[in-house]
């Protein structure tokens, strides 16, 4: 059975405020609309709260305060059956782990289309063998996490996240731990991605300015209780 | 002054009381909330997958149940052989030879096997359970698969349920078997008795209710265990050094929610059998 997908029009926090079990406050009172354009660098003068927020915009977290809406709805409260349709248009790449370590690299890799039948059991493997070749991996497809070199399991988390054809990736510092060809072949595969697998935007965090302007990205500073965007430097 | 010290010593001491009594009904009720959540989000999972559930279950039975053969293998014939024998030795002295097969009932069956199939499946599943989950929690594996739409409760605390469940079932059944042919061949060996004078000793002192009670206990245990360890699991938040913690509590509350479950239920069935004779 196929699930259904919401595509993704808009993201728009009001009154956004986030704080930990702590008591450590992250955000507050911020009504913000995300901007559209195709790749946003979330930088934070502070150096706090950026990959919480792209948790919280990948929906993985729930404001502890306001709400959040996409394409004008609000969806803090949503289940996870209701939230659903969004999250399959949306991909999330860990600044480290997130892998299954009792499944393959490749399985990792294929995991979302199999389980959602995203795509034909031809097409899964099509998409595999062309990111296995893409990025010259096939050594290590096999292979389980743990026993894969570091910049690997790091290329195989971020990969992962385009791996179902999402509009919107999120990637919390998807530079480090990459080695400088596979960085490459990463802008390339991402730029091909706009171009033909329908992706409409990326947000990545980290201090690589080299990737924000390969992308020309806005640059989007948040701190506790303000956000603001300025055009690519 | 005295007497607004004592009243808020006396406050602090009743806050400290009541926080005493409310944390375990806390707990309790947090569990089978996340037993409903789990029991409902495959319910309502689309798409996971027959297929699915059933490979991650039947990993779990094999984890938890066929690799167990050997443990329990060598509680059971201790256990039975144990209380066979004391049995024939002790009531053959009073002449009370027939007397074995009830013997057996009420202390293999309804009490050894449960509990100490129970203590087993703790002691080498539960354990892994909670420090699998704690890891995955750590290594962000559960975040990922709901990053991926994946439901972390359907996916990965109600196979290990259902499977520990089948598991614990199982392994008790098989605990009574080898423990009964196990005093069985003792007795035969050592008393010169027949297997089918044993068997139908405990055939006559074996009721529906004992089978009733045997499975309720054992089911229960088995969804108390994993219930325990997948909820002490997910409790990790981000640090390894958690997981070590929350396995051992895992382990500890188990053991006691088990014990006190078992104990309920002994109780219970004693009370029916004196009710049934009129004593009470």
């Amino acid at each position: 059975m196929t699930v259904r997908r919401e595509s993704i029009e808009t993201m728009a926090f009001k009154d956004l405020g986030f704080a930990y079990e702590n008591g450590e406050t992250i955000f507050e009172g911020i009504t913000f609309e995300i901007p559209k354009s195709r790749a946003v660098w979330v930088r934070s003068p502070g150096g706090r709260g950026k990959s919480t927020l792209l948790r919280l915009l990948a929906g993985l977290m729930s404001p502890t305060q306001g709400a959040y809406f996409l394409n004008g709805q609000n969806v803090t409260e949503m289940s996870f059956e209701d939230f659903l349709p969004y999250r399959l248009n949306f991909g999330y790449g860990f600044d480290m782990g997130g892998l299954l370590n009792n499944k393959t690299l490749a399985e990792n890799l294929v995991l979302q289309l199999t389980y959602h039948s995203l795509a034909s059991p031809e097409e899964i493997h099509s998409r595999l063998e062309s990111v296995v070749q893409h990025f010259a991996i096939s050594k290590f497809t096999d292979m389980r996490p743990y026993s894969a070199p570091g910049s690997i399991r790091k290329l195989a988390c971020v990969l992962r996240a385009f791996m179902h054809w999402p509009e919107v990736v999120f990637l919390d510092d998807p530079a480090t731990g990459l080695k400088e060809d596979n960085l490459n072949d990463f802008l390339h595969f991402v730029d091909e991605g706009f171009g033909t697998r329908g992706l409409k935007q990326v947000f990545f965090t980290g201090e690589n300015a080299a990737l924000a302007k390969r992308f020309g990205a806005e640059e989007m500073m948040i701190s506790t209780d303000w956000f603001t965007t300025r055009a690519a430097a | 002054m005295l007497r607004s010290k004592f009243y808020s010593q006396f406050d602090a001491g009743a806050s400290a009381l009541g926080r005493k009594v409310l944390h375990p009904i806390e707990y309790t009720l947090e569990m089978l909330l996340m037993i409903y959540l789990s029991i409902r989000a495959a319910a309502f999972d689309q798409a996971q997958g027959f297929r699915s559930v059933v490979s991650v279950v039947s990993a779990q039975i094999y984890f938890t149940g066929f690799q167990a053969l050997p443990l329990i293998s060598v509680l059971a014939l201790a256990s039975g052989s144990i209380v066979t024998l004391q049995s024939s030795s002790n009531l053959g002295l009073l002449g009370g030879e027939n007397l074995v097969g009830s013997l057996l009932v009420a202390i293999v069956i309804r009490e050894l096997a449960p509990l100490l199939t129970a203590l087993i499946v703790i002691a080498r599943s539960g354990t892994a359970v909670a420090s699998e989950i704690g890891n995955m929690r750590v290594n962000r594996e559960v975040e990922a698969l709901e990053a991926m739409g994946i439901h972390p409760l359907s996916y990965v605390v109600f196979p290990r349920l259902a499977g520990g469940i089948i598991s614990v079932v199982c392994l008790a059944i098989y605990f009574v078997v080898i423990a009964v042919l196990g005093g069985f061949t003792l007795n035969a060996v050592m008393y010169q008795k027949s297997f089918s004078y044993l068997a139908a000793s405990l055939a006559d002192a074996l009721t529906a209710l004992d089978v009733g009670f045997f499975l309720l206990k054992n089911m229960f245990s088995g969804a108390i265990i994993f219930m325990t360890s997948c909820y002490q699991g997910l409790l990790v938040k981000q640090s390894p050094h958690e997981v070590p913690q929350v396995t051992t509590k895992a382990v500890v509350s188990s053991i006691i929610y088990v014990v006190v479950f078992n104990m309920t239920l002994t109780l219970l069935f004693y009370l029916s059998r004196l009710i049934d004779l009129g004593i009470l």
